[in-house]
């Protein structure tokens, strides 16, 4: 199986207001999917009907190869669903709203244990599982969320902004248990309205804008089709004056600025087309110079963003 | 100084001006009155006095009505600002607790006086009819406007020292049947209507005799049919008005201690907090929870189960105490409490089954389940129905007594009589139940009360129908067979109740969908 999400223009409008207009995209197996566009771009309501909450108006969508709507519960199975929001039984302890879930899963009760002790390791919540709900923090209980989501072993993951209020702490940690499950073989579709948040994360990314689709492919691909023009950020251990000649004299060079506080921190913009950053970096070396570190600048993506997307709010 | 004090009592009536849910409540309050004029008009040929008859209906209407409808309104008058985390945010603007209890209070107090005061001028019809006076008739809604007052001030005190509107109305309903229901009990099963004929009475008799006097509902009954003569006096405008002030004065009182952060948001549990564990969950899971956490599982039955026996087993000994009590009577009177506390728990429980899971938008979770509608609904009125046990211990406890009572053979002979007003009965609480449910589905809040209203506009639409205008015509039509009749009508309204049950239940799964979509 090549693609665990296959959607062929679809659509869906709430009343007069068109959510998502004719989108087409697919997911790769065992790959971490973006899906990003602003706010009221239509990601809510596109995951919602792959969860099987809402029903596609037009369009086909197939899941592992079936259809949504004519094989809901095979899908529903195969699915585990993150909402925006916590919806949690704030009553119950950690582990018996994992045990709530499980039970309705149908798994039985020795199952059931060794799933939860499973996703409880991976969420690194085993010493809270005697806790409430209700008193974890936004960061536990969103991890508690994911363990829910998890608990019926489902191969694909449709996680809808899951790290929307986390602080930079928790949001870390939750990339990385995201990154724990590709290794373990699952797909992750992941919504965020922030482009660099799932930057380092995702293989593939999908830009959803005023409800249609504005790039979907690799996330290199992305970076790639932004124009000609590229930037990055090249820091030395000190100013170096050869350094900067060497890579001022480099084909394809448009600025070379060194930092006004830190001449160390040298920023450049170049043409792709004739140079690359492995070419820029090993000019500056050539000189005698000592990398410390060579980033592509984010707000290179950010402006991808804003690029394919238009200004102001939907209406 | 006030200006701020009453900016949000200027606001809520700004809104209530815009609003058209109000405007059409009072248009719609104006129409019933239309309705019982047009229904009693056949009475009016051999009535003596048909505006007294009149007023008395309107009177007792009005009264329950506003019972309700106030319990409702009042209680969430502070509750909704604490649930929606906002009561922080005015305590921060210059109101200061005067502003917000009055401005929260007083402009659904002023709605409440408005729903009786476009009354009047349509109530006056009565002085045409005949059989009543102007006198009455003022005197029917100071008594009624006196009780709003009373009830508005109570609610808004629960809503203070409550953290929930469920637990505020729970509160007032528990105080007026301390203040009204309970000294009525105790009065009249103690002899209460020799009081008058003796000489001295004790302090608690005293007291039992003033509380039931200050009752508006036997103020209302003593003011337009006078010659049933109560023997207290019935005065219950002054003590509803002192009740309403000082329940107000205490609101205010207490408003800053109530209304904090701290007070107004739940701290967490700490780890092991809970005594108990609960059992493991079932493979039926949803009706497992359900169970356990609607209203407490095994143990939540058997708590409840030994507080109603234990309390019945106080009050009827008590009574037993003063008048002898017939092994019927204690069956009846089981079985009779088993009734109310079922369609209590029932209403509650209706408004809980979807309602909850809608709140804390858990419904989405469930809903994703691989599982279908029908059994996800199927599994949630299994988990609640469990929860139904102690009435019914009660019930067959109550049955069980009277069975053995010498008394049953005449009760047997009768169950043929009683059958379709059985068949009513229930189809009101299978389409009381399936409202609510439906209900809590399409609102946030209100959605128990609303059902209440419509169960009460039903009976007296209903009764109307059946007894005064389409019986009447019925005996007319068909001579004496006035039993028939009647039984006939009661089953055609079950009927229609039921039908009108089956096209809610089956609204159901739709709503569930587009709820669990909107979460």
């Amino acid at each position: 199986m090549d693609h665990v999400i296959d959607i062929r223009n679809l659509r869906h409008a709430y009343k007069n207001h068109v959510a998502v207009q004719d989108i087409t995209f697919t997911v790769a197996a065992r790959s971490i999917h973006g899906f990003v566009g602003p706010n009221g771009a239509g990601k809510t309501t596109t995951l919602k009907i792959l969860a099987t909450l809402l029903k596609p108006q037009n369009g086909r969508i197939g899941i592992f190869g079936q259809d949504i709507v004519g094989m809901r519960n095979f899908v529903r199975r195969k699915i585990g669903y993150m909402p925006d929001h916590f919806s949690m039984y704030r009553q119950m302890t950690v582990f018996e709203y994992l045990d709530f879930f499980g039970a309705a899963y149908g798994l039985g009760q020795l199952q059931r244990d060794k799933v939860i002790a499973d996703v409880l390791a991976l969420t690194d919540m085993a010493g809270r599982k005697d806790d409430f709900i209700q008193g974890l923090s936004r960061g536990m209980q969103q991890r508690v969320s994911l363990a829910r989501v998890l608990v019926h072993d489902p191969e694909l993951l449709l996680l809808d902004e899951p790290a929307s209020g986390l602080d930079p702490r928790a949001r870390i940690e939750l990339m990385e248990i995201l990154q724990e499950l590709r290794r373990l073989g699952k797909t992750i579709f992941i919504s965020s309205h922030i482009l660099s948040e799932l930057a380092e994360l995702c293989d593939a990314v999908t830009i959803l804008d005023r409800g249609t689709v504005k790039y979907t492919g690799s996330m290199r691909g992305l970076i790639a089709s932004d124009g000609a023009e590229s930037a990055c950020l090249l820091t030395l251990t000190a100013g170096h004056p050869p350094a900067l000649d060497a890579l001022r004299a480099l084909p394809g060079i448009k600025t070379v600025t060194p930092g006004a506080e830190s001449p160390a921190e040298i920023a450049l913009t170049f043409e792709k087309e004739h140079l690359s950053p492995n070419a820029i970096l090993t000019a500056a070396i050539s000189a005698g110079a000592q990398v410390v570190s060579f980033t592509e600048d984010v707000k290179h993506l950010n402006q991808a963003f804003m690029d394919l997307t238009e200004p102001g709010v939907r209406t | 100084m006030i200006r701020p004090t009453l900016a949000l009592f200027v606001r809520a009536l700004r809104e209530d001006n815009r609003a058209k849910f109000p405007t059409i409540i009072r248009t719609v309050a104006v129409l019933f009155l239309l309705l019982l004029v047009w229904m009693n008009e056949s009475d009016f040929a051999h009535n003596t006095a048909p505006g007294l008859a009149l007023l008395t209906m309107i009177a007792m209407v009005n009264f329950f009505g506003l019972t309700i409808t106030g319990i409702g309104m009042f209680c969430s008058a502070i509750t909704e600002e604490k649930e929606d985390g906002t009561l922080s945010l005015l305590r921060m603007t210059r109101l200061n607790p005067l502003a917000i209890v009055l401005g929260k209070s007083t402009a659904r107090l002023t709605s409440g006086l408005l729903f009786i005061a476009v009354q009047i001028p349509f109530t006056v019809l009565c002085i045409a009819l005949g059989g009543t006076s102007f006198a009455q008739i003022f005197k029917v809604y100071a008594i009624l406007g006196a009780y709003l007052f009373f009830l508005c001030n109570l609610g808004l005190l629960w809503s203070v020292l409550s953290r929930r509107t469920s637990r505020a109305v729970g509160m007032t309903l528990l105080t007026l049947a301390l203040i009204y229901v309970l000294p009525f009990i105790l009065y009249f099963s103690t002899g209460g209507f020799l009081f008058g004929m003796r000489a001295a009475l004790t302090p608690l008799q005293q007291l039992q005799s003033r509380l039931v006097g200050a009752n508006p509902f036997f103020d209302l009954i003593s003011t337009v049919v006078p010659f049933w003569g109560f023997p207290f006096a019935a005065d219950s405008i002054a003590p509803s008005l002192m009740g309403g002030l000082v329940c107000f004065l205490i609101a205010w009182a207490v408003f800053d201690r109530f209304s904090s952060e701290a007070a107004t948001t739940r701290s967490p549990r700490k780890p092991g907090s809970r005594k108990r564990r609960f059992p493991r969950p079932w493979r039926l899971a949803i009706a497992w929870k359900d169970f356990q956490f609607g209203l407490g599982g095994k143990r939540g039955i058997l708590i409840r189960l030994i507080i109603y026996a234990a309390l019945l087993a106080g009050i009827l000994g008590w009574i037993h105490h003063f008048n002898h009590l017939s092994q019927r009577d204690v069956g009846g009177a089981i079985s009779t409490v088993a009734v109310m506390i079922f369609s209590v728990e029932l209403g509650i429980l209706a408004s809980r089954i979807f309602g909850t899971e809608r709140k804390r938008k858990t419904l989405g979770s469930l809903y994703v389940l691989p599982s279908s509608t029908a059994s996800l609904i199927g599994q949630k009125i299994l988990g609640t129905v469990l929860t139904f046990i102690p009435c019914l211990v009660l019930w067959i406890a109550g049955q069980m007594i009277l069975d053995a009572s010498p008394h049953t053979e005449h009760f047997a002979l009768r169950w043929s009589e009683v059958s379709s007003a059985l068949a009513l009965a229930l189809s009101r609480y299978i389409v009381f139940a399936v409202l609510v449910a439906y209900l809590s589905l399409r609102m946030r809040k209100g959605a128990l009360l609303i059902g209440l209203l419509a169960i009460f506009l039903e009976l007296i639409i209903t009764n109307i129908v059946l007894f005064r205008f389409v019986f009447g015509r019925q005996i007319i039509l068909n001579g004496n067979d006035w039993q028939t009749a009647i039984s006939h009508l009661q089953l055609t309204v079950a009927a229609i109740l039921l039908v009108t049950s089956l096209v809610l239940a089956l609204l159901i799964p739709r709503r569930l969908a587009i709820c669990a979509a909107e979460d």
